[in-house]
């Protein structure tokens, strides 16, 4: 007997071939990587839910769909169709790609100052290899995993952001993975890169997009090393159609002092995966990493996060919100690992889902292995439907049930999107919410 | 004339134990009553139960709103109708910014009394002069319902509410309690300057120092789910000199003593 899904992993693997050519010109470094990352990918074949980490989350209904490759084309699409992707903010370093090729026509790089790197990964080979060599793939979470090898020996198209010390640059860099240009089913692999050197400043956004109607697979991977003291702020939005699947993979790791933050929102796609992983690797590192999740219909999202606490005296600060609907399903697996020498550990950890159909069903499994005794921690995960004293309290003041309750819905998405620093993306998923839980409650 | 409030032999239980037994009070318009009485002996069992919290089961008796039956209104009914409860602990509701919390509370209530709803901009004017009132910064119009407040913070937060809905009848549930003297003050003024021939303030309070900012017209003495003693202001001043014991060394004869209704 073949073993499961061993048919999907030779179409794959023939997509590997067939781009060799392309790849010629890559330097041996890169070639070195990209065909060990594809043995491994080979070796372990894509996971089933027989496998621990995909327990709820069954692949094989993207592995169904015969992906073509990408050919970047944006087909019948306008371009101020990506005009409203943008974030005005980001302005000066905007990256639009559309099935994991770069559109310099539909970017603009006119802000990128002296001090920073901000270029597409097929630029970045050419001109910043040493930096590339040294950091591409040197996480081993996202490269270790199959979705991450594929994305390691497939990976094109990407950007890489490389900010040298005290370099600090206050408005955001927006990067638009844009999926499904043409009528085929088309599957990318995009990979971004960021280096923030000791004592920089970044805010890196990252959306992952499509249009309703076209099947597409996104396997994004994202590796970002926050430097000594330096800052980095991180947000995720895949608000892909409903026909599309969404693998990411986001690998960080923070040196002393460092500090990074994360807002990831999943509220698009048919099948979404977001694996994060966070290494608090020197004293003083620190994370604080949020998420929400919306579902609906029959969308099936799943949230795993890693933080290791490697070292003394770092934080952690997590909170991860779901709202379900329909039938759709969520899975979150917070791991949080305290190791033998991270004393004056303080790690926080909440997993929050709010469900509002019977028929909606979460697994979320919040973990905290501590080896290291002088540490505060905490851990918790809630599954149910509205606080009582909180629906109580509204009506005291007039507010009918209908209208409470679509404003503690709003309000338990918008705890995570209000934490948003970038105001266009704050707004528009603000609109999204507030047209999903409560049509009539206007902003003022 | 009707009275507003009207409370005769009321029961209440939560779960199986019975809190409320037999509460007596009748609240005419204009008036101030101040309600005192130890920890525990149901107070706030008794502003729940008025505003209709879920948790509560009136087993017993009943409560007229302007002759009406209370009872039967849903809570979002009865705030609408023009009963206000300023809650001990006062709930927080992150993500929902206080000014859109405070503008659907204000117009939801102005619709059922047939009044035009204000829009945004109107409507932040009216807050603005509000938030003068109870000496409450701007800012805390922002940010999200009471999350990150200070107790005091939520106290005044309530009276806005309480200012911004003009309620018939209000009852503060301990208000007081954890106020500095400034606060205090806020938050008399504030009663003070709401307070009209035609509404009503029900004050449960531990402290006789709120009754030198706000004339009460009776105070009661709550004891074991009822009020076992009524009397006017120097009912107050006996309580802080020998303390509830007194009350409750008199029993029954009490309890039988304010059968009657009081106003
Ligand atoms: N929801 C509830 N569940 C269980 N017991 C309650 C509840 N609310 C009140 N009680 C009990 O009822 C009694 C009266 O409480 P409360 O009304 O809060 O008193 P007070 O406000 O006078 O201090 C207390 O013994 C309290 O423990
Ligand atoms: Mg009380």
């Amino acid at each position: 007997m073949k073993p499961l899904l061993a048919e999907e992993k030779d179409r794959f693997l023939a997509a590997w071939e067939a781009r060799r050519e392309q790849t010629a010109f890559e330097p041996d470094w890169l070639a070195s990587l990209r065909r060990t990352a594809i043995a491994r990918f080979d070796a372990t074949g894509f996971p089933t839910t027989r496998n621990e980490a995909w327990k709820y989350t069954d692949v094989s209904p993207i592995l169904k769909v015969p992906f073509a490759s990408a050919t970047g084309s944006i087909g019948k699409l306008s371009f101020a169709g990506f005009e409203c992707l943008r974030a005005p903010e980001a302005e000066g370093a905007c990256l639009v790609f559309v099935d994991g090729v770069f559109h310099r026509e539909l970017s603009s790089m006119s802000g990128i100052t002296d001090c920073l790197v901000v270029t597409d990964f097929a630029t970045a080979i050419a001109e910043h290899g040493d930096v590339l060599s040294r950091h591409l793939g040197s996480m081993s979470e996202p490269v270790a995993t199959p979705f991450g090898s594929l994305n390691l020996a497939m990976a094109s198209g990407g950007v890489v952001i490389i900010a040298p010390r005290n370099c600090s640059y206050v408005a955001p860099i927006h990067v638009v993975y844009f999926s499904g240009g043409s009528d085929e089913p088309v599957a990318s692999h995009p990979r971004t890169l960021v280096v923030a050197g000791e004592s920089s400043n970044l805010t890196v956004v990252e959306t992952f997009a499509s249009v309703n109607g076209v099947a597409s697979l996104t396997n994004a991977v994202a590796e970002i090393h926050v430097g000594e003291n330096a800052t980095v702020d991180h947000i995720r939005v895949q608000r892909e159609g409903r026909e599309s699947f969404h693998v990411g993979a986001t690998a960080v790791e923070v040196a002393r002092s460092g500090s990074y933050s994360s807002i990831a929102i999943s509220i698009g796609a048919s099948l979404a995966r977001h694996d994060l992983t966070v290494q608090l690797a020197d004293k003083g590192a620190d994370c604080r990493i949020d998420g929400l999740y919306l579902t609906e219909g029959s969308q099936h999202t799943d949230s795993h996060t890693r933080i290791d606490h490697l070292v003394p005296h770092c934080t952690s600060r997590q909170l991860y919100k779901g709202v379900l609907d329909g039938d759709s399903r969520a899975v979150f697996n917070g791991k949080v690992v305290v190791h033998h020498d991270a004393q004056k550990t303080e790690a926080h950890q909440t997993n929050r889902n709010l469900m509002l159909s019977p028929r909606a069903r979460v697994d979320t499994k919040p973990e905290l292995e501590i080896f290291a005794d002088d540490v505060v921690c905490s851990h918790g995960a809630t599954v149910g439907a509205l606080e009582a004293e909180e629906q109580f309290y509204l009506a005291s003041r007039g507010l009918d049930e209908a209208t409470a309750r679509a404003v503690l819905t709003y309000g338990f998405a918008e705890e995570i999107v209000q934490e948003i620093s970038v105001a266009s993306v704050r707004r528009h998923l603000d609109e999204v919410i507030l047209d999903r839980f409560h049509k009539g409650f206007s902003k003022g | 004339m009707t009275a507003l409030l009207e409370i005769r032999d009321l029961h209440a239980t939560v779960e199986t134990t019975e809190i409320l037994r037999g509460v007596d009070l009748t609240v005419n318009a204009g008036e101030i009553h101040a309600i005192m009485g130890p920890n525990g002996s149901g107070k706030s069992t008794l502003a729940k139960v008025l505003a209709g919290h879920p948790a509560y089961t009136v087993t017993s008796g009943e409560v007229l709103y302007k002759g009406q039956n209370l009872l039967e209104l849903a809570p979002d009914e009865r705030a609408r109708a023009g009963i206000f409860l300023a809650f001990q602990y006062p709930v927080e509701i992150p993500g929902v910014s206080n000014a859109n919390f405070l503008r659907l509370a204000f117009n939801q209530t102005r619709e059922a009394r047939g009044l035009e709803e204000l829009d945004p901009l109107e409507f932040d004017e009216l807050l603005r002069e509000k938030m003068k009132l109870v000496e409450m910064d701007y800012a805390f119009a922002s940010r999200s319902v009471n999350q990150g407040f200070s107790g005091g913070e939520k106290k005044r937060n309530e009276i806005l509410q309480m200012a911004l809905l003009e309620p018939s009848v209000a009852v503060l549930d301990e208000t007081d309690s954890g106020l500095d003297i400034d606060a205090l003050r806020v938050v008399a003024t504030a009663v003070n300057a709401l307070a009209t021939p035609d509404n009503a303030f029900v004050m449960v309070t531990h402290y006789q120092r709120l009754l030198n900012y706000i004339e009460p017209n009776f105070v009661h003495v709550f004891a074991a789910g009822r009020i076992a003693r009524s009397g006017g202001k120097e009912l107050a001043f006996e309580l802080e000199e020998r303390g509830y014991e007194s009350v409750r060394d008199q029993g029954a004869s009490i309890a039988s003593a304010s059968e009657g209704s009081i106003g």
